[in-house]
């Protein structure tokens, strides 16, 4: 039999004065069910709990409500005082008299009644309450990151510095990313690898953090806490334990082929690492260009390793590891040229994109550093840079903006003009948007102080004259044609989401956006959380941006990691979906509709281990409790704990009476 | 007629399926279900116009879901309803046997004139079938037509109290035989919502409140579903028009969510997906 | 109709969106009919077009189910799969003769206190000019 006791709350005067409490404590009492009612002046104050304390020892109540302020408020309280006083904190609700009642209405009749009636309501659904208990998953305490570019880096380095051991995915042989490739950044001019080497050599010294370079993955099964990922090690045909990173090897190889490090700029060995600073510092064989693996000859590096460290028969090795949080940081690519032949893209070799350029630039690119412009080594005298190259342009390619060409086109105009003082350069652009501390005034310092000209409007198209390139567009300010005989056109093409995203997010089962990149759980409140639980975003794998936000979204990343693991057990509120096997037919109505992928099907088997039937399973894990799944099954085999069916119709029931 | 007995008995002597569902006469201008397992019974089969049951249901028994392999003789409608059930995971295809009819038209129940269903039917020649009998049919409306039902638009003409009214005259009359649900081939559930007690969604007895919501609740659990056979019509002893709830119902799904139910087997059934752009002009 | 009669709306709301609203409209105090009585669920996604029909035989003269905006949603689909739901519900209502005016849809977000507060008085008031859904509740009393 229920007891139910009833607690109604003045408020102060915030209740009492439009509603006539003493009365509806009163009513209240003969309640079927009721067994103890009582008005009090706060009941969140500390005799207030001490008096639901109490009355809940006293009078042995199997259930509470608390007519109040809005359960948003205190149901916390209360139902923590009820446990506290031994009862199960889900037969506690909570009637909303003040924010429903009191505040809304201002006649004392009409606020009483409606106040009896929303108690009457509440003591139908305790009635039919269970006690709920709240759900313990136990966790993994390692987390995944996948995609090692200075998002992903930041991210392993603060995992591991919060205790948590860390396997850091990459697909490259080395870790970097695109940062590794810039030359000096924007707004600070401060050189790229001197502020991004220390921490790459920080990542491979510290004993948390275990790199999986030339890796990628290959499943993903289990859920918050609990995941279990596959990663493919790819084939590298050198022992990377071995390995020394001597380079012998690669000093001797006698294969060049184009390096993709340099963005096709310079040149690289068929045995090779990307850059000096690699980490890890252990070159691979690239199997399509190597002798030895193509026609059987060569075969020189194993002769000159000193430690033997090669093996020509290497295989892909898959290998396990089980972790409990993952942090997706595969980033962005660029959109090549040869997308925009109106440019000269893919026709002139003195059409470049801003990635090259930075290569073209730097002091450990290909020209170490002396700018030359690829067809002919000639020092560009006059250079044009064009923006938003694929971007804002709906028709074509992309609507999105890539957000940081702007300021990386102001930042390699200065690059441009130390290197050559009196040269001309010339930017094309739609708008300038400059939007992040310091970033207006490094855009200004480039116009005015290092003498970059901005011409607002469009290319039209980019042919040769000679020896030239000519540049044709619009300058919409003063509506007029203009053309600009150069030697270098760089474009600012623009970021898209990275080769291999969407499978990577299917089995991960997360989701994206219509251009490739990752979705947030919620564009304001969940920035770095996918739809999943457990897997965390951040960098450009979410959309276009600049390092400063990549390095902070991938630190509030990693502390969302450590916060997930930093119990031995995750608690969740027990309001989860639970279903009847008896009578699910597993029509996968439910699974279908779970925003959560909260459901699977399970097989019923008979002793001998045959499979009888399937039937709905939830993994409470997962399960959020949002109920979408209830309304969707005929027979009403899945319901949601605390929001059952029949807690919900005893409220509707409760009208008949009013 | 030979085609199909021969296919029978080829099928049941090699064994290659341990039942076969189709028609038999049942005097004239009638046919019944006819269940054999023996090859010999094969000439009793039958196929005509006054092949109306939708044969799938008997897919869903338990004991026939229990053989490794069944035929089923089927028209492209009674099709669809195989095609929604492999959508709902009820039905493993390697385990069924369809064998499909070309089929002009049936007639209505009462055998007097063109079963209104066919008139825009767009399965004469059965989609899915493991063999097709019956010479090619041209179809009468090509895939892509959207069809407006008369009988709806009508119905549509009548006030809301006309409507109202016309239900509570033909709801009243529901005696809650639930044959309704027991012919329809998708109302498979273990446990069907009426016989749920805690809470009572539907009122048993056979009241109008009980009624009306009986008829909403079936409605509902149709919709998006319902492959428009026709049956639960057919068969209600008290001859009440629930086609009229069903296309009504099928009207909408082809409107706001472009779909019609029984023809891909992959697709997501439409009350279990969403669209963002979904309509939503009703919404304050 | 009794002088003083006054309608029963029975309101669906979800926890996070809507319920906050009403929350909003409590505590800035905006005045609201009285006719209401809300019950909370997790999200509209939960709301069963069943409940409708459930709250018509309970007595309800109308029933208002308000949920996040698209888009909005704590679990970002929920209100998604809700709205298909409504829309076959509301045809099946309309088919039966049932007034669409008695089942009102809205999205009511956490910061629009005003436009619940609004929401019900218009939907009262309308409700009021309809009179009881007798021809619902008296369905019981009669026999067949
Ligand atoms: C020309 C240019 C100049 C720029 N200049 C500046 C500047 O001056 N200042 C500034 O703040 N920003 C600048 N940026 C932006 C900067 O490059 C990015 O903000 C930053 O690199 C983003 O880091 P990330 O880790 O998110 O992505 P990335 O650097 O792209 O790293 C992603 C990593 O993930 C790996 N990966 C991808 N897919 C997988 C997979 N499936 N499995 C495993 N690994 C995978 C990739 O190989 C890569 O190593 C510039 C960008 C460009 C194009
Ligand atoms: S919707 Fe219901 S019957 Fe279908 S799989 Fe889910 S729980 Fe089972
Ligand atoms: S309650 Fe929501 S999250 Fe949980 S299983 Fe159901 S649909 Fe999925
Ligand atoms: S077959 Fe007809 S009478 Fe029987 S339950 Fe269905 S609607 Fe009612
Ligand atoms: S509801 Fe009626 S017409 Fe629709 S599939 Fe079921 S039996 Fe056939
Ligand atoms: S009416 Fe609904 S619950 Fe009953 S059998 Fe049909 S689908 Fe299942």
């Amino acid at each position: 039999m229920a007891r139910i006791g009833v607690f109604v709350c003045w408020c102060g005067s915030n209740i009492a004065e439009t509603v006539n409490v003493s009365k509806a404590s009163e009513i209240s009492g003969n309640i079927p069910g009721v067994v103890y009612s009582v008005d009090y002046k706060y009941m969140c104050s500390d005799p207030g709990q001490t008096l639901l304390k109490n009355a809940i020892k006293e009078h042995n109540l199997t259930g509470a409500v608390v007519a109040s302020c809005s359960p948003r408020m205190h149901e916390k309280t209360f139902r923590k005082a009820a446990k506290d006083a031994g009862m199960n904190p889900y037969m506690l609700e909570m009637a909303n008299i003040r924010e429903q009642c009191s505040w809304v209405h201002d006649n004392k009749d009409e606020g009483t009644d409606k106040t009896i009636d929303l108690i009457r309501m509440m003591v139908e659904k305790v009635k039919r309450n269970h006690p709920l208990e709240d759900i313990k998953i136990p966790v993994t305490k390692k987390a995944l990151v996948i995609g090692g570019g200075v998002a992903g880096i930041q991210a392993a380095l603060d995992i591991a510095a919060g205790g948590v051991p860390v396997v850091l995915v990459e697909r490259e042989s080395s870790i970097g990313g695109k940062m590794a490739a810039l030359d000096e950044t924007f707004p600070t001019l401060d050189c790229s690898q001197c502020i991004l080497t220390p921490k790459m050599v920080e990542v491979s010294q510290d004993p948390l953090i275990e790199i999986m370079s030339f890796s990628e993955i290959e499943k993903v099964e289990g859920y918050v806490g609990n995941f279990k990922a596959t990663i493919r090690k790819k084939a590298r045909y050198v022992d990377t334990d071995l390995c020394t990173g001597c380079g012998t090897c690669w000093l001797k190889c006698p294969v060049k082929v184009t390096s993709e490090f340099e963005q096709g700029l310079g040149k690289r060995k068929a045995i090779y690492i990307p850059f000096p600073q690699a980490i890890p510092s252990r070159p691979r064989i690239d199997p399509e260009n190597c002798l030895k693996l193509t026609k059987d000859r060569c075969g020189i590096c194993q002769k000159v390793c000193p430690t033997k460290a090669i093996n020509y028969d290497d295989v892909d090795r898959l290998v396990e590891v089980e972790v409990g949080a993952i942090v997706v940081t595969t980033g962005y690519k660029i959109m090549p040229v040869s997308e925009f032949p109106e440019y000269g893209g893919g026709r002139y070799k003195d059409v470049v994109t801003a990635l090259q350029f930075e290569r073209m630039v730097c002091a450990s690119g290909p020209t170490l550093g002396e700018l030359q412009r690829p067809s002919d080594g000639k020092l560009p005298e006059t250079v044009v840079f064009v923006k938003c190259v694929g971007s804002r342009d709906p028709e074509h390619h992309h609507s999105y903006c890539s957000k940081i060409c702007c300021m990386y086109v102001a930042k390699q105009t200065m690059l441009y003009r130390h290197k050559v003082h009196n040269g001309n350069c010339y930017v094309f652009y739609i708008d300038v948007r400059s939007n992040g501390k310091n970033y207006e005034e490094f855009v200004r310092r480039a116009q005015e102080k290092e003498g970059a000209q901005y011409i607002r409007g469009r290319v039209s198209q980019v042919y040769k004259d000679g020896e030239d390139l000519v540049v044709e567009g619009a300058d919409t300010l003063t509506n007029s044609q203009v053309k600009i005989k150069c030697d270098l056109v760089v474009l600012a093409t623009a970021m898209e989401a990275p080769d291999g995203i969407k499978e990577l997010a299917q089995k991960l089962g997360i989701s994206y956006d219509q251009n490739g990149f990752l979705t947030e759980a919620h564009p304001k409140l969940k920035p770095i959380e996918s739809s999943t639980a457990g897997v965390f975003l951040a960098g450009c794998a979410l959309s276009p941006r600049d390092i400063p936000d990549s390095v902070s979204e991938a630190s509030g990343a990693a502390a969302k990691v450590l916060g997930l693991l930093s119990k031995d057990e995750m608690h969740k509120d027990g309001v989860v979906a639970f279903v009847n096997e008896a009578t699910c037919v597993a029509c996968q109505n439910c699974i279908r509709v779970c925003p959560f992928v909260a459901i699977q099907l399970k097989d019923i088997c008979n002793r001998k281990g045959e499979v009888l039937r399937q039937v709905a399973d939830v993994n409470p894990g997962l399960c959020v409790g949002c109920g979408t799944c209830t309304p969707s099954c005929p027979s009403r085999s899945i319901e949601l704990k605390g929001f059952t069916d029949a807690e919900l119709f005893a409220e509707i029931n409760a009208l008949a009476e009013l | 007629m030979k085609e199909l007995i021969a296919k029978a008995k080829e099928l049941l002597m090699n064994k290659e399926v341990d039942l076969l569902i189709g028609y038999q006469s049942a005097g004239e201008k009638k046919a019944k279900p006819l269940l054999i397992k023996n090859p010999d019974d094969a000439d009793k089969l039958v196929f005509n116009e006054y092949c109306l049951s939708n044969l799938v249901t008997y897919l869903n028994r338990p004991d026939i879901k229990a053989l490794s392999k069944v035929a089923v003789v089927a028209k492209g409608c009674d099709i669809r309803a195989i095609v929604v059930l492999l959508s709902e995971n009820q039905l493993v295809r390697e385990k069924i046997f369809i064998i499909g009819m070309t089929c002009d038209h049936v007639m209505s129940p009462d055998g007097t004139e063109e079963n209104i269903k066919c008139s825009y039917c767009k399965v004469r020649n059965p989609h899915l079938a493991d063999v097709v009998i019956g010479a090619p049919i041209d179809e009468r409306i090509s895939k892509e037509t959207v069809v407006r039902h008369e009988d709806i638009e009508e119905f549509n003409k009548k006030t809301k109290e006309e409507k109202w009214n016309f239900w509570k005259e033909e709801l009243s009359q529901c005696i809650r035989c639930y044959a309704c649900r027991q012919v329809c081939p998708l109302c498979y559930c273990e446990r069907c919502i009426v016989d749920f007690n805690n809470p009572q969604w539907i009122d048993t007895r056979s009241n109008p409140r009980g009624n009306f919501a009986w008829n909403i609740v079936r409605a509902l659990h149709l919709s998006g579903r319902c492959i428009d056979c026709g049956e639960c019509e057919r068969v209600c002893p008290a001859n009440i028009p629930l086609m009229l709830l069903n296309r009504s119902l099928q009207e909408e799904a082809k409107d706001k969510f472009d779909w019609e139910a029984g023809f891909d087997p992959e697709a997501q059934p439409p009350l279990t997906t969403f669209r963002k752009e979904d309509d939503e002009e009703f919404i304050r | 109709m009794s002088e003083n009669w006054e309608p029963k709306i029975v309101t669906f709301v979800c926890n996070w969106c809507t319920y906050a609203g009403a929350d909003l409209a409590g505590t800035s105090r905006f005045k609201y009919s009285p006719n209401i009585r809300i019950i909370k669920t997790p999200c509209s996604g939960r709301i069963d077009p069943m409940f409708i029909v459930a709250a018509f035989e309970k007595g309800a003269d109308a029933v208002l189910i308000s949920g996040c905006h698209p888009g909005d949603c704590h679990y970002n689909e929920g209100n998604y799969n809700a709205r298909r739901k409504f829309i076959m519900m509301r045809r099946l209502l309309s088919e039966l003769g049932i007034d669409n005016e008695r089942v009102i849809f809205a999205w009511c977000s956490a910061s629009e206190g005003i436009k619940f507060a609004r929401l019900v008085n218009e939907v009262s008031e309308k409700i009021k000019e309809l009179g009881p859904f007798d021809e619902y509740h008296n369905l019981d009393q009669e026999e067949r």
